[in-house]
């Protein structure tokens, strides 16, 4: 039970953003991409999920090759929350996150008991269940990446993938969303900006730079001062917590 | 707190509800689309001639009476109620695919590709005879589609340039048709640009019907097949791939289907606006976002709406028809400029 990307690749036009690399997500890991921007960690993300077809390489899933699997199939196994996906229609709570049910749909099909109590059982893990019959423009920021995790735990997917949860959101959201997170009994990959963040949610970091991956590992170890210095161009210092749990980089910016 | 939660909208009993009504509505609609007229004629007429025609009785009946009711009159409300479907949810379907509120067959010059493919038909004799006014039609409706996303694609594919590439797209088109109509110089197909751009109903016949209404049956039968992944694009396209909605082929099948739809539509009764646009919006304000429901609601509603702007169309001037594109661009552009100004972006 594996995500494993060999030589993965990827170009926008005729500009490379994300070089030939490989990296396997473990089972049970929650696994953090960081990297500044433009380095290419959403277009990794999207690799991993399948939503984009790699120049080089190729994604397994469980050891079958993702480009020959039925998207339906897919989204069986690996949910995406991207940042901030927004709609303008006229939508409920519980509508959106029905729409995880769609890869257990036939096309006329209607949902049956199993779909409804995974839609309930969604809302309730994200404390979501009282707003089920709320608009969607009426909810604030955080609400809405809470829904939209709903949605992809309706999916019952074995795989959570994350761009950004957190973007945007104030920081009690910012915790409360990390932490939902990484109470899931899911393997997870998410893109992360902040690091303090990477390093306290996550078992283990890729850290990438103009489209390579340059260090994967352990947290402590991929955020060591000195590659942060060479990717981030910022002079850090770790200091671990009081209780050795929560470790936290203090940053300084360079002279000039 | 789980009893709020399993409140569900009650959107498949309301639309029970609202099945016999609006079956009620669109008879009520052909019976007025065929009792007004220059001769006004009375209902009971009209439901007598139906009775006689479809149903083998044997009510007594001025024949000039009976032949102008159903020949001209049903048949036109028959013609226009398919029209009015198509264009509805050929604009459902651009809509939800494009993530875009504006988008409809006639903005973003699917119509005008559609004329100017017609035109190219029956005015130069392209094709030399073997081909139909429609695969005409429908040729330069996919052509004038392909080359709007293109050069909506180069020019960054917001949702403004989607439409500014429609618009682009519809004056080409248009600037072709009345190239190639006035250029035949020929008075009676001159006053054709009249029809190509704003639409006519008058002089459609029985025989359009049977071209009519197997293209939209098939084409909302197609969109319905696929109304569960078109719900899947509410959060945009990468949104619907990782719903396990093959989107590209989606696409592909239903923007054909709709450019097909537009094609068939505009070969038998010129380019119609603003349906597409309208119709879309008003049926998610009564049956919601759902297209397992929007779809048929949609169709409902673009039929009655095109067989009351025909009747408007005949009325609004005594002893003058108005092309019928003009009474649906005087509903439809205040309503293109309400849904402007609603879908702004939040500040």
């Amino acid at each position: 039970m594996m995500i494993d990307a060999r030589n993965v690749s990827w170009n926008a036009g005729a500009k490379p953003v994300l070089h030939p690399s490989s990296l396997t997500v473990q089972p049970g890991e929650t696994l953090g991409l960081i990297g500044p921007n433009g380095s290419g960690k959403s277009t990794l993300l999207r690799l991993l999920a399948g939503l984009r077809a790699s120049r080089s390489g190729s994604v397994r899933l469980n050891g079958r090759d993702m480009a020959k699997l039925p998207r339906r199939e897919i989204a069986k196994q690996i949910a995406l929350v991207e940042q901030q996906a927004e709609t303008a229609d006229l939508i409920r709570v519980r509508q959106v996150v029905e729409l995880g049910r769609l890869p257990y749909l036939k096309a006329l099909g209607r949902q049956c008991g199993t779909d409804h109590d995974a839609v309930t059982k969604a809302l309730d893990r994200v404390e979501m269940i009282h707003m089920a019959d709320r608009f969607w423009h009426t909810l604030s920021g955080g609400e809405r990446q809470r829904v939209h995790i709903a949605r992809a735990l309706a999916q019952e997917p074995a795989y959570l993938l994350l761009d950004e949860p957190t973007n945007h959101l104030d920081i009690k959201h910012q915790i409360g969303i990390l932490g939902l997170v990484k109470a899931l009994p899911l393997t997870t990959v998410m893109v992360l900006h902040d690091l303090n963040h990477a390093i306290r949610y996550c078992d283990r970091l890729a850290l990438l730079h103009e489209g390579k991956i340059l260090a994967a590992g352990p947290a402590e170890k991929v955020l060591s001062p000195a590659l942060i210095r060479q990717v981030f161009e910022v002079d850090a210092q770790i200091e671990p917590g009081a209780d050795k749990e929560n470790p936290t980089i203090r940053f300084k910016a360079r002279a000039a | 707190m789980m009893a709020i939660s399993t409140t569900r909208f009650p959107a498949r009993r309301l639309i029970w509800g609202l099945l016999p009504l609006a079956c009620l509505a669109l008879l009520m609609a052909f019976a007025i689309g065929a009792a007004v007229g220059e001769t006004a004629i009375p209902l009971a007429t009209i439901f007598k001639t139906i009775g006689n025609r479809l149903f083998g009785l044997d009510y007594p009946l001025d024949p000039i009476d009976a032949g102008i009711i159903w020949n001209y009159r049903l048949s036109r409300a028959a013609v226009a109620a398919c029209v009015g479907a198509a264009l509805a949810v050929s604009g459902v379907i651009l809509q939800t695919l494009l993530r875009n509120a504006l988008a409809d067959p006639y903005l973003l010059g699917i119509s005008a590709g559609a004329s100017t493919g017609a035109v190219a038909v029956a005015i130069l004799g392209i094709g030399g005879g073997m081909v139909s006014l429609s695969l005409g039609a429908f040729a330069g409706a996919a052509l004038a589609f392909i080359l709007i996303a293109l050069l909506a694609g180069r020019a960054g594919s917001g949702p403004a340039q989607i439409i500014l590439a429609g618009i682009a797209g519809s004056q080409l088109f248009n600037a072709l048709t009345s190239l190639i109509v006035t250029k035949s110089a020929n008075a009676d197909q001159a006053r054709g640009i009249m029809f190509w751009m704003l639409g006519n109903l008058s002089g459609v016949r029985w025989a359009d019907f049977q071209l009519a209404l197997p293209a939209t049956v098939a084409g909302l039968l197609a969109c319905l097949w696929h109304a569960r992944a078109l719900d899947g694009f509410s959060f945009g396209r990468d949104s619907a791939a990782s719903l396990g909605i093959p989107v590209r082929r989606v696409q592909l099948i239903l923007i054909g289907m709709a450019a097909f739809m537009t094609a068939v539509m505009v070969s038998l009764v010129g380019s119609i606006g603003f349906v597409g646009l309208v119709v879309p919006h008003a049926a998610r304000m009564i049956v919601g976002t759902r297209h397992l429901l929007l779809l048929p609601t949609s169709a409902l509603t673009g039929a009655l709406f095109l067989i009351m702007s025909d009747v408007i169309s005949r009325i609004l001037f005594e002893g003058q028809v108005l092309p019928i594109g003009v009474v649906t661009a005087l509903i439809g552009a205040p309503a293109f400029a309400l849904i402007l100004i609603r879908y702004r972006k939040p500040q």
